[in-house]
């Protein structure tokens, strides 16, 4: 897993500002809200544009569920290997 | 209570949630994955995060951003790759309990990591002597409050 430090300083008020590109990767927009989880002396800032588990809640839904990962990975090679990939 | 597994079928169950007729397993799935968001720690691998992605792309391709999203933001869900060694045992085990080659990895993985308990629908683990934990969280007190919630957000569960 790859680590990206960046500094941001604390203005008035406790104001930061987050990064150009930690925004730009993220999508962060202004009015967008962040949780802060402070965790054994670390602080991680998750975005909750949307609740992430509730955001997952039936994308797929009625798809078919009893299938194995074994299967997945073979389906997904034979295609591979049909297509000459 | 130890760090716990987190496994494929979880996941899948709640992204093939149906609104209208919300199963109970669809239900515990998304209750496992809302304890997760709200602090406990858990654990997977890269295996399962591939198991979903390539089930996702199947079915419903466009949301393998949102699903990449969401993984990204349980900061509590550790994603551990398996080593080659893990690899090794999940050779030596093949055959015998009813898991496949995956199953094998991710019970190395577990075993390395000394996890004895596993989120997960797939029996077979049982068998490896993981204790599976998956039907009894519907009489979890939470549980109700998260069915709730759902029902606030027109989900119509079929279960009682």
């Amino acid at each position: 897993m790859s680590l990206n430090k960046y500094k941001t300083k604390v203005l008035s008020g406790y104001r930061i500002t987050i990064p150009k590109e930690v925004r730009e990767k993220f999508n962060i927009k202004i009015g967008d809200e962040l949780e802060i989880v402070v965790e054994s002396g670390k602080i991680l800032i998750p975005i909750i544009k949307e609740d992430p588990v509730m955001m997952l809640a039936g994308i797929a839904e009625g798809a078919p569920t009893e299938i194995k990962g074994d299967e997945l990975f073979l389906e997904e090679l034979k295609r591979k290997v049909k297509s000459g990939n | 209570m130890g760090i716990r597994f987190l496994d494929t079928p979880i996941f899948i169950k709640w992204m093939a949630a149906k609104k209208k007729k919300l199963s109970l397993e669809a239900a515990i799935s998304g209750y496992i994955l809302a304890k997760i968001m709200k602090g406990e720690k858990a654990v997977t691998t890269t295996l399962v995060k591939d198991e979903v992605t390539i089930w996702l792309s199947r079915y419903k391709a466009s949301a393998l951003p949102k699903f990449i999203n969401s993984l990204r933001a349980l900061v509590y869900l550790e994603i551990l790759s398996p080593t080659l060694g893990d690899q090794e045992e999940a050779c030596r085990n093949f055959g015998k309990y009813p898991l496949g080659i995956s199953d094998l990895i991710n019970l190395a993985v577990m075993r390395r990591k000394n996890i004895n308990e596993i989120y997960t629908t797939d029996t077979g683990y049982s068998s490896a002597g993981i204790k599976i934990i998956f039907h009894e969280l519907s009489k979890d007190p939470d549980f109700k409050a998260f069915i709730k919630n759902l029902e606030n957000k027109g989900f119509k569960p079929s279960f009682h």
